[in-house]
């Protein structure tokens, strides 16, 4: 009687296993991951982490990863993540990095301005305080 | 049935009623408010919507850089402002914080103290809303410097450290709170975390009202 118990227990807890290791069986995707250090571009101090990871499946997707976030890119090559280098570009200076580079000159190229936020700063220059 | 049983399925049933007792709204014992002075008042520097006789003073702590604050502006101000606001039930107290220590986002919050107390606030509050990444830029460093070189009330404000005292405070407040977010609300000594869109912020407008007018 007991070994019936035993046998039965045996192959309860074995179709358990086989469920759980079917419904944890993932499809594998060819997506691919690279790690990129930022510090030297973003002049950050040393206790700043700035590695970036970029992945990309090659075929429709890329995004960059850092502290945590992505960073969708709009297309699969690289030269499609302007905007997510950025927005890294922000979080690094948010976090202790400079916005000078090491030359000493501005790194005017790294955050683009909108016509029209172009135009407000125009406006805030004329329209905040009487001259 | 046996004993064991019988114990077990009273042991529920207390728990069920404990349970039913103190999450059940209008009733339960966690819906008596818990409200703590909490010691705000309003600084000539805060930004104010709203006139001093209005029946309810909302404070908010608020930094350019957080999405849900600009989306509380675009979305929930200008309905709070047509219905609240201008009908004078509702006064509106936004204190600047700065959740990092970079200076260029700190000078972007006291010039914009500074201007919203000695010059016209709307264009440079409609430029960080739109773009608050702007305050990383040169051209935007020119603008702040352009506008203390025209106006020396607004030099005064961010060189003699009127500007710089005002956003510490608001940044030793915001701790002393135990906030750690932004948007932050606090109304009649209460602390709400967080966005709400407007049908809910309505709701908590509505009902601070009657506890302020009860």
């Amino acid at each position: 009687m007991n070994v019936m118990k035993t046998k039965r227990y045996f192959f309860l807890v074995m179709m358990i296993f086989a469920v759980a290791f079917v419904s944890c069986d993932e499809d594998e995707d060819d997506e691919t991951c690279d790690s990129e250090n930022l510090s030297e571009d973003f002049n950050c101090p040393v206790d700043v982490d700035a590695i970036a990871t970029f992945c990309s499946d090659g075929v429709s997707n890329s995004y960059y990863t850092y502290a945590g976030s992505d960073y969708q890119c709009t297309g699969v090559e690289a030269a499609t993540c302007d905007q997510a280098l950025t927005d890294i570009g922000i979080a690094l200076i948010e976090a202790g990095c400079g916005t000078k580079k090491k030359s000493g000159a501005y790194d005017a190229g790294m955050i683009k301005l909108s016509a029209m936020a172009e135009n407000l700063l125009d406006e805030v220059r004329t329209n905040s305080v009487c001259n | 049935m046996n004993s064991k049983r019988v114990f077990l399925l009273i042991f529920l049933l207390v728990l069920i009623a404990i349970t039913t007792v103190l999450f059940i709204p209008n009733g339960g014992i966690l819906q008596k408010e818990h409200r703590v002075k909490v010691g705000l008042i309003e600084k000539e520097l805060d930004i104010v919507h709203g006139s001093d006789s209005a029946d309810l003073t909302i404070f908010l702590f608020s930094s350019y850089n957080c999405s849900f604050c600009r989306k509380f502006y675009n979305q929930v101000l200008p309905e709070l402002e047509k219905e609240y606001i201008k009908t004078n039930k509702v006064k509106l107290v936004i204190k600047p914080v700065a959740l990092t220590n970079n200076e260029s986002v700190i000078n972007s919050l006291k010039i914009a103290a500074c201007i919203n107390k000695y010059g016209n606030f709307e264009k440079l509050n409609e430029l960080l809303l739109l773009e608050p990444k702007v305050v990383y830029t040169v051209e935007f460093e020119e603008v702040i410097n352009d506008l203390i070189d025209k106006d020396e009330f607004v030099a005064e404000c961010m060189y003699g450290g009127e500007s710089e005292i005002y956003i510490s405070q608001n940044m030793i407040d915001f701790k002393r709170l135990n906030c750690i977010g932004t948007p932050t609300f606090v109304i009649n000594n209460k602390i709400y975390k967080g966005f709400l869109d407007y049908t809910k912020f309505k709701k908590v407008v509505e009902k601070e009202l009657a506890y302020t007018l009860h």
